[in-house]
């Protein structure tokens, strides 16, 4: 049975200005997540005290990322659409967080994949759900 | 440099001398007296509170842009309302100490891509995308993709 994508109106906007190797490159995503869920998320990303955070991010063509959550079972929310358009100097990332560089990136070695099994997708956790609450 | 200051930089330089012939004879606290000593003489020296761009980047081993974008960043202070601009001492020496131990440590290149994947995904959980994504999930203004 495939899973069930939904999309924000921020990503439908965004949609509208690609061009069309772009929308490829998404609707190939989609159909990826359709068919295998979670399994097509990309990564999970880092929360700040370095443990897992329950959205996914996935690379599209020309640097366009996909962030993915997962509220139900066999459900996939394509939560937004961005562009990494940042100079890509590491040193200068790198001096974002002198204080903390000793400790930076210790607790992952590699950016882990989306979920291990697709039926066991990433799970909304406290710091998300307060997030949602205080925007919404 | 006026006389005064002249006399005081080769006053320092005298105890500076001194403070090393004690750490090469093993007296380390007459060193560590000496240095003080040489400290306190340098800063009744007149001079500007910070240190230019240039010098911060020679001393750093960064471009002069990258000492600018850290200052933006608030990686590095910049002096209050020098012009052109000048680094906070302090600040510099911090970012010094960072960046050795980021350069012996970046040898490690898993600890390295740790740490940038670290930050990538720190700006990733910030975008002003994701956020306004997440501010219509959170309403359930959802649609089929």
């Amino acid at each position: 049975m495939p899973h069930e994508i939904l999309r924000t109106a921020q990503v439908a906007t965004v949609l509208g200005g690609m061009s069309a190797r772009e929308k490829r490159s998404y609707e190939a995503a989609v159909d990826a997540l359709r068919g295998e869920g979670c399994g097509a998320g990309g990564y999970r990303l880092a929360a700040a005290d370095g443990d897992d955070y329950p959205l996914c991010c996935r690379h599209l063509a020309y640097a366009w990322r996909m962030f993915t959550a997962y509220p139900r079972k066999k459900q996939v929310v394509i939560v937004a659409l961005d562009k990494h358009e940042r100079d890509h100097n590491p040193a200068a990332d790198l001096a974002e967080v002198l204080p903390g560089l000793a400790t930076a990136g210790r607790k992952r070695s590699a950016k882990p994949p989306c979920c291990e099994d697709a039926a066991d997708p990433p799970a909304m956790n406290e710091e998300l759900s307060e997030l949602l609450s205080a925007l919404s | 440099m006026g006389k005064r200051d002249a006399q005081l930089v080769t006053e320092a330089l005298f105890t500076l001398v001194d403070a090393r012939e004690a750490i090469e004879n093993g007296h380390s606290d007459a060193a560590l007296d000496a240095l003080e000593e040489a400290q306190e003489v340098l800063i009744s020296v007149k001079h500007t509170p910070g240190v230019s761009v240039a010098a911060a980047s020679e001393r750093l081993g960064v471009s002069e842009p990258t000492i600018r974008s850290w200052v933006r960043r608030g990686a590095l202070e910049a002096v209050a309302e020098a012009r052109p601009m000048q680094i906070e001492p302090q600040s510099l020496h911090r970012v010094s100490r960072a960046l050795a131990e980021l350069r012996e440590r970046g040898r490690d290149r898993d600890w390295l891509q740790a740490v940038v994947d670290h930050l990538h995904d720190r700006e990733a959980r910030g975008s002003e995308a994701l956020r306004e994504g997440l501010a219509q999930l959170g309403r359930g203004r959802l649609e089929p993709a």
